[in-house]
């Protein structure tokens, strides 16, 4: 089997909302796209695009999201400042935190108007945080870094679709905008991702990544028999399952995908991960 | 393949547009606007014209119970088709919205960015932009010069060369004359034509000649039994000049392909065939009924002009 393995890099255009949990009225959003948003996002152009008539039932959708898991792995997507060398400068949150938040994230408040009465709602007053498409400090733009490989065979028109992509929350307020840079397609002896602490090889049917000692981890990560440093979440997500029995409408169904380190987590030996569906890293059975 | 469109309108603003932070934030106003983080430049975030075109549609469709946070009381949302452009919310009877029918919409409504702004200058009024906005919005900006490195020059889209004032900020003028050209569906409209006199500056000097030429008001109640000014109570407030220039894109998905047949009959003479066209309908009463705040003072009216122009979806750079 033969993986070809691209870099895909994002303009971030608007604000973006990737959802991680809300703290009184304030949403809080993830410092980098995961996986899963990445696959959403691409599952629905993917599907729409396809699709002649309305594409309102999920099967449709499931149908798109398990060929995106067959014939494509991904990275999760990381915001990068475009710099003369190394060409992008990747902006890890958990380097520094605080400078990390001081320069890419912020937060918006609104409520909803009554516009008969030209006066504000009463009880709606909410804050979205957002990673923010300028540097808070220079105003520099703000991309997205990240990988995605393609099996051979793939008949997948996913490099269109990543050139009409919308990513994440608040979505119908212009958020998550991304405008396609490039997909440079990497060369086949290039294994580097990211920077020098991970690197990628084929085996089998799936692409590993070999991560180092002491290096933090790029994706959620399934924690069973994974020694790391660092925090332990239950990763869930919100699905449309229009053929469920209930909650069958949009965002109503959740999903759990099991206990996972979270990003940033450092391994304690070198180890080797198989990418899985959502982008979500796991140790080879 | 599903309908999927995206078109840009661009605005200009008929009086100031005041979008609030909530007035929490510190400022040099009490009541200062919502701007883009990073750059600091105002915009009318898409939350905003999102909520003022689906209110105004609702109107003029007669139907004002398919705007708000609930649409319980819309008989049939898939056969509106402002709850159809917008999504919805239907609780079952039994007031359980899980058994309910959710539906999201099918735009997507970006925030408004400041393209051209008005500034007073020694020689009247003049619109400050940038080569980066205007060529992003779609304007073609041509015969600049080559040697523009400088960011005290200007470079003018008239002939020019003594220096020129933009408000308190004094710049050196290039003798080159730019030539800039907006698209076809906008280029011929009074209203942008009445712009002569455009002036472009460097990106990193944009921010500070706009906050430093919004429009600023100080207000103060005033004690209805004395007729005097209320102790405490002075406040000032910020807001988007009148004649600043705007683009907004919508994007239209159309997932569900099922647009209500609309027979109703529209005072404005409207036909609605699509959801592009609900939007267009709510977006041009703002030229009439405003959005965001202080509108009761005479602000937040915003007029389209000409007609929307479509964009292509991006431009791939595929380097295999």
């Amino acid at each position: 089997m033969t993986w070809k393995a691209y870099r895909v890099v994002f303009k971030l255009c608007s604000p973006m909302h990737i959802g991680c949990g809300k703290i009184g009225n304030v949403q809080r959003t993830r410092p980098y796209v995961t996986g899963r948003v990445f696959w959403g996002a691409l599952t629905m152009r993917l599907t729409r695009d396809e699709t002649k008539s309305s594409a309102t039932d999920s099967k449709q959708y499931e149908e798109f999201g398990k060929k995106v898991h067959q014939q494509l792995a991904y990275t999760y997507f990381y915001p990068a400042i475009k710099s003369e060398n190394p060409d992008y400068e990747i902006a890890f949150s958990w380097q520094d935190e605080n400078l990390f938040r001081r320069r890419f994230l912020s937060s918006y408040t609104s409520t909803a108007l009554v516009y008969p009465q030209q006066a504000a709602d009463e009880g709606l007053l909410h804050e979205v945080e957002f990673i923010s498409p300028r540097t808070l400090d220079e105003g520099k733009q703000v991309d997205l870094i990240g990988y995605v490989f393609e099996k051979e065979g793939c008949n997948l028109k996913w490099k269109d679709a990543c050139k009409r992509l919308q990513m994440g929350g608040e979505r119908g307020y212009g958020w998550g905008d991304v405008q396609l840079k490039c997909i440079d397609k990497k060369d086949s002896k290039d294994k580097q991702l990211f920077n020098a602490s991970y690197h990628w090889e084929e085996q089998g049917d799936r692409i590993m990544i070999k991560v180092l000692e002491s290096a933090n981890i790029l994706a959620h990560t399934i924690a069973e028999n994974v020694a790391a440093k660092g925090e332990i979440e239950p990763l869930v997500g919100r699905e449309w399952r229009s053929h469920n029995s209930t909650n069958n409408h949009a965002g109503q169904h959740v999903e759990y995908f099991g206990l996972c380190w979270t990003p940033g987590s450092i391994v304690e030996r070198s180890l080797d991960f198989a990418i899985g569906n959502f982008g979500i890293w796991h140790l080879p059975e | 393949m599903a309908t999927y469109q995206r078109q840009r309108y661009l605005f200009m603003t008929l009086d100031p547009v005041h979008i609030g932070t909530g007035g929490y934030r510190l400022g040099r106003v009490d009541n200062s606007i919502v701007r883009e983080p990073g750059t600091k430049i105002p915009k009318i975030p898409g939350t905003s014209l999102h909520g003022a075109a689906r209110s105004y549609a609702a109107q003029l469709y007669e139907t004002p119970e398919a705007a708000g946070q609930n649409h319980d009381n819309i008989e049939n949302p898939d056969e509106n088709p402002v709850c159809y452009t917008f999504g919805y919310i239907k609780k079952s009877k039994n007031g359980n919205s899980d058994e309910g029918k959710i539906y999201s919409g099918v735009v997507n409504i970006f925030d408004a960015h400041v393209l051209l702004f008005p500034v007073h200058s020694m020689v009247g009024a003049v619109w400050v932009s940038t080569k980066e906005r205007l060529e992003d919005a779609g304007f073609t900006v041509e015969n600049l010069p080559n040697d523009w490195n400088n960011i005290n020059t200007a470079v003018l889209n008239w002939q020019r060369s003594d220096a020129l004032n933009l408000g308190w900020l004094m710049l050196q003028v290039f003798g080159q004359q730019a030539k800039i050209t907006a698209p076809t569906k906008w280029k011929d409209e009074k209203r942008y034509q009445a712009i002569n006199k455009i002036v472009l500056v460097k990106d990193a000097l944009f921010s500070q000649i706009v906050n430093s030429n919004l429009e600023v008001r100080t207000s103060v109640a005033i004690n209805p039994e004395t007729g005097a000014a209320e102790e405490g109570a002075l406040f000032t407030y910020e807001a988007i000049p009148r004649a600043t220039f705007l683009t907004a894109d919508v994007v239209l998905d159309d997932y569900r392909q099922a647009f209500p047949q609309v027979t109703k009959e529209l005072h404005t003479g409207d036909i609605w065939n699509d959801s592009l066209d609900v939007v267009k309908a709510g977006f041009k009463l703002i030229e009439w009924l405003g959005v965001g705040g202080m509108g009761t003072r005479g602000f937040g009216r915003m007029a389209p002009i000409g007609e929307p122009i479509i964009e292509s979806s991006g431009k791939e750079q595929d380097n295999e």
